[in-house]
């Protein structure tokens, strides 16, 4: 991976209210988002939910400290404004577990994600000695912005939370984002028909 | 003829092999003693441990003013980087060095080049002179080492790739 420092890749993070102003979130999900609502579940899901959520040996969940830095940086990402969900209200961080750590998700994948997230929350102490979740808007601004500038894992591993919460939004509820469809109705999305049963999701007709 | 023999010597005195120690390139052996009498290997460190070096002097201020980092360093990544600070011996003395220690109670190794066989090495011809070694070996610094490394700790445990060298022509956030 090639590193810019043109800030090109500064439109992984969220959109500033500078952004906004040009192109509302909405706007661009509607124009851009159909060919991803598609492809990452169909891709990635069928592997994400081989078992299921209620299989009976749990799989391994975030731990306090993990969610509670997916939680924060995921609402940073994708922020909850007057008319539109946010990460929380789209189960984010509730689909992402069940993703990554569902067997016969790629293995390699789930580890980076993890592992960053303690890298994430150790450069949080170690610059400002607070918890990642507990930074003010500006500083996780700012690093975030440093992770995607001067590091070489930084930038795909935005991308990769992004496309997580990206996917939290437009999967089928069954999948475990999107509850009830919110992210649907602000999109103004009609679901196909007929739509997946929780015992006939893609993985388990495999 | 004359000016021909002028140019061999000139040729001969400045064609020593090159042991720049640059970024990418595997780090020159190291084998010192501290100055409570430990032997240090690098290749001690191979596979298990990133490896900051830092050339000083007890004179040099800027050496001065990085103990206090060198000292948070080894508080908060300790079991993750060694610290290890290599007294270049010049103008120097072993005794100047143990004072030093005593005197900013340093948590970190000081070694003592005698013969300033591992400075020349690495090519240090200032000081303060840093360098990150990754657990593979290879130079990820020499010099601009980032003020805050957690972020960049993971990037010093993988193999190295070309591009995972020092980005100079991106901003530092810190200074906006």
């Amino acid at each position: 991976m090639k590193r810019r420092c043109n800030g090109d890749q500064r439109r992984l993070l969220p959109a500033s209210r500078e952004d906004a102003r040009h192109l509302s979130r909405r706007s661009f999900l509607v124009s851009g988002g159909a060919a991803l609502t598609v492809a990452p579940v169909a891709v990635n899901l069928p592997l994400a939910f081989a078992d299921g959520p209620e299989r009976a040996d749990e799989p391994r969940r975030f731990t306090a400290l993990e969610r509670s830095v997916m939680t924060a940086l995921t609402e940073h990402l994708f922020p909850r404004t007057p008319d539109s969900p946010g990460a929380g209200d789209i189960n984010t961080v509730a689909y992402m577990e069940f993703t990554v750590f569902r067997e016969g998700m790629n293995p390699g994948l789930g580890r980076f994600l993890v592992r960053r997230i303690s890298t994430v929350e150790e450069a949080s102490q170690e610059r400002f000695s607070l918890p990642f979740a507990e930074l003010d808007e500006s500083r996780r601004e700012a690093l975030l912005t440093y992770f995607v500038e001067q590091t070489h894992w930084g930038e795909n591993w935005l991308s990769l939370v992004l496309g997580y919460v990206l996917e939290a939004l437009l999967c089928d509820p069954v999948y475990g984002g999107n509850p009830d469809g919110i992210g649907w109705r602000w999109l103004e999305h009609r679901p196909g028909f007929p739509r997946p049963p929780k015992e006939k999701i893609y993985t388990r007709l495999k | 003829m004359r000016l021909e023999f002028l140019l061999l010597a000139v040729f001969l005195v400045t064609a020593q092999p090159g042991f720049a120690a640059e970024v990418g390139e595997a780090a020159p052996a190291l084998e010192l003693r501290t100055i409570d009498g430990r032997t240090v290997h690098l290749s001690d460190y191979r596979g298990r441990k990133a490896v900051f070096l830092a050339f000083w002097n007890t004179w040099c201020v800027y050496c001065v003013k990085k103990t206090e980092r060198y000292k948070r360093l080894e508080r908060e990544f300790g079991d993750r980087v060694e610290i290890l600070a290599v007294n270049t011996t010049w103008n120097d003395s072993l005794a100047k060095t143990r004072q030093y220690q005593e005197d900013h109670a340093t948590n970190y190794p000081l070694l003592y080049d005698d013969g300033e066989v591992i400075t020349k090495r690495y090519g240090v011809k200032v000081v303060p002179t840093e360098f990150i070694i990754g657990t593979d070996g290879i130079i990820r610094y020499r010099d601009g080492v980032p003020t805050y490394i957690a972020a960049h700790l993971p990037d010093w445990y993988e193999p190295y790739t070309p591009d995972m060298g020092p980005i100079p022509s991106c901003p530092n956030p810190d200074a906006s």
